[in-house]
Formats: structure tokens, sequence, C-alpha cells
């Protein structure tokens, strides 16, 4: 494993004798270690670099560590960091506030060293499993794409970033043709067949797209640093790529899929997340009305359209 | 290069106090550091105390206290603890002298095997 894929642990301590004692005693843990000498460069490190861990003193001058993980769990950007207290200060008031401020630990100075690397493996091995559990929680079984839960953090990310650096962004919403009565005519297994296989359609496009299924036969495919005009002609590639699809347990079968096109430009008013869905929605219901299988733009007085 | 400090003369064999970290590879050297910056470190708590600096020298202390530890000075920990204690609870700076003479009188014995 490569120095940078290393979990990252921070040190927040103000005492030279601990930063020095702390890295020799971690150099051969399988660790990346940083070190902040003061709270303020601690919370600066820990939004920049994203530590599995923070180390955190309690008696740090200016911004105490109490005060230091009230403003890092109160930031989504730092709240799933894992804190563990490093501290003197260990009587039970303060190991008992500093575990309801939200710290996953309280190792009491002076420490034993062996114990302090095995409550650090500890926190690193429950970082690792509390991420695989979000990232299960945020996956579709079925299509493998990212579910609703995933689309709903993910959009928000999305137009952050689009706004931050002024950059296009787009989404497509779609979903199959007819799929009550697919379901209904070749079986529920035959169905699912379907959804797999559109799946595999939406995320095999250009890397930096985000797939996902909304539910039941729909689906959301963001496209970052994209505009209207090129978000259509991927959709179009989609919707191209399911209808020419041949089904062999069903020859002469083609299945359709409706899809409408939205940029962040060309969304309601004011650009934001929901406004981009509901935008792109209405352009699918469009693709509907104007009889399925085609692509919509989205446009607040007309829509255009093509086949 | 590793010099091995030894205490002041006026201490004889029996008063050193020895690292449980002497002969742990690992620390060793950042142990021989740690004691040869002693006499800084105690330059610093009695300038504290002279200049009637009762909150830098109980920094000092609780640092001591956090620190010396982990270098297998547990005593100077618990010692260091006591003068941190006399400082928080406001105790007269004759106490707190008898305190912070008692820190240096063992942080002055540390030695390494």
């Amino acid at each position: 494993m490569s120095e940078k894929n290393l979990p990252k642990v921070l040190i927040v301590d103000d005492s030279e004798l601990i930063h020095r004692l702390l890295q020799m005693r971690l150099q051969n843990e399988r660790i990346q270690l940083l070190s902040a000498r003061s709270s303020t460069e601690g919370l600066l490190m820990a939004h920049e670099l994203k530590p599995e861990v923070i180390l955190l003193d309690i008696d740090l001058p200016k911004m105490d560590g109490f005060e230091f993980i009230t403003r890092l769990k109160s930031d989504p950007q730092t709240q799933e960091i894992a804190v563990v207290f490093v501290s003197s200060a260990n009587e039970t008031a303060n190991r008992v506030r500093g575990l309801d401020l939200g710290a996953v630990d309280f190792i009491a100075k002076p420490f034993d060293i062996i114990e302090l690397k095995a409550r650090l493996r500890s926190a690193l091995r429950n970082q690792r499993y509390i991420r695989v559990l979000e990232q299960k929680a945020q996956i579709d079984a079925l299509s493998g794409l990212g579910n609703k839960s995933y689309f709903d953090k993910r959009i928000e990310i999305e137009v952050g970033g689009s706004d931050r650096h002024a950059q296009p962004l787009s989404l497509v919403y779609c979903d199959i043709d007819h799929f009550k009565s697919i379901n209904d005519r070749y079986g529920h297994l035959f169905g699912d067949l379907v959804i797999e296989e559109f799946s595999k359609i939406l995320s095999g496009g250009r890397l930096t797209d985000i797939a996902c299924r909304w539910g039941g036969e729909e689906f959301a495919v963001i496209l970052p640093q994209t505009t209207m005009e090129e978000a259509f002609r991927v959709a179009e590639k989609y919707r191209k790529q399911l209808n020419d699809l041949v089904w062999p347990e069903h020859p002469g079968l083609v299945i359709t899929s409706s899809f409408g096109v939205c940029d962040i430009n060309g969304c309601e008013s004011p650009p934001n997340s929901k406004n981009l869905f509901k935008s792109a929605e209405n352009a699918l219901y469009k693709a509907k009305e104007n009889g399925r299988n085609r692509v919509e733009f989205f446009q607040k007085k007309t829509q255009l359209s093509t086949k | 290069m590793e010099t091995n400090p030894n205490p002041p003369p006026h201490f004889q064999e029996k008063d050193r106090l020895i690292s449980t970290y002497s002969n742990d590879q690992e620390i060793r050297g950042l142990v021989i550091e740690f004691i040869n910056e002693m006499p800084k470190r105690i330059r610093t708590a009695n300038e504290a105390f002279m200049r009637g600096d009762r909150l830098r020298l109980q920094l000092w202390a609780h640092q001591i206290k956090g620190g010396a530890g982990g270098y297998g000075f547990l005593e100077i920990s618990n010692i260091a603890a006591e003068l941190e204690n006399t400082l928080s609870s406001n105790k007269s700076s004759e106490e707190v002298f008898l305190a912070l003479l008692k820190v240096i009188d063992i942080c002055e014995r540390a030695s390494v095997d």
C-alpha cells in the first residue's frame, strides 16, 4: 500500500514532547501520521486532509479540546472523523464530557504505548467498518448502482462543486417504457434482467458520470462538467443502446426508454439540486407525453425534442 | 551521537531515577534527549515561579505530567501532577514552591541505564 493510501491519523497537541514520542512510537504502524501544534491548525488540517482518526489533547491554549471536537462534529465535512482524546486531564468528568461530545475513546496520559497502539488500531478498524456499511447502504443491490440515498447526497455535492467552480452540470432522469407490462407479461425475473441490462448501459458511459437507481424502473445520471447539449447526446446514446438490445429469451422484443435532460443553468430558478431534479423530471414527462422512446430537453417555456 | 547523561555530582548512584524505557531501542535516543533538555526545562519552571506566573507554571506541570510517563518516568509524572494540583487549588506560594522543588529534584535525577 503506498503512503498516500494509508489511513491518516492527526495528532493535535501543543506539547512537543508528545509529538516527538508519538512520531517515534507510531513510525512502524501502517498509518500516515500528521501533526498539528494548535487547535486552529488542527481544524484546518482536519478539513483539508480528512484524517480517519484524530488523537486530541484537552488542555490546548485558546481553543481547548472540547471546543475543538464541538466544532469538528458540527461541520458536515469533518463530523465523521473519529476522535480519541489523549489527555492527562483524565478526571471522570472530563472523560464523560469528551465521550458525550462524540469522542470514541479516551486515553489517559501518561499512556502505555502498547495500549495506545491497540486503541488506535481499534478506532481505525471501526472507521473502516463504518465506511463499508455506509457504502453498502448506498448501493442498490440489483443494479449495483448508487441508490436514491446516494443520489440525494451526491447531487448536493455536485451542485455545490458546479457553483464553486462555475462549471456546467447536467442531470438525466429516465425510465424504462411500459415496465409494468414487461413484468406482467414476461415475469419479474425477466423484469429484473431488464433493470440489470439498463443499469449496465447507464454505468458504461463516461467515467465521470454518476448513474443511480432512483427507484423502481427510474434512474438518474449526474453528468458533471457537462452542458445540456452534451448531456442530450449522452442520453440519446443510452436510449439507442437499450432500443437496439437483443433479448435472446424473447426474440423480436424491443424494450425502450424515455429521458428528460436538464442542466443547472437551464433549470427552474433558483438553480439548486431540487429544481434541477424537478426540471429533469418535467422533461421526462414531456418525453412520455410525446410518445416515449425519446429524449427531451427541459425548457422553461417551450420544449424541443428529437427521436 | 548518543551521550549518556548523568545526574549532577551531588546525586549518588542510588538516587538515579532510571527510565523504564532505557533498553527500549525504539525510543532510547528520545529518552536521552528528554534528559538532556531537563536543565532548560527546569529553568523555564523557575523563571515562571519567580515571575509569579502561576498559569505558565501550571501549564508546565501539566505538560511534564503528560509527557514524562511516555519517556519511562512515571514518578516524574506523578510528582508533576501534585504540583499541578497545588496550583489549580490556589495554594499559597510557599506550598507551590515546595511542590516545585520536589519536581525539580526528581527531574534532576532522571537518567538511563
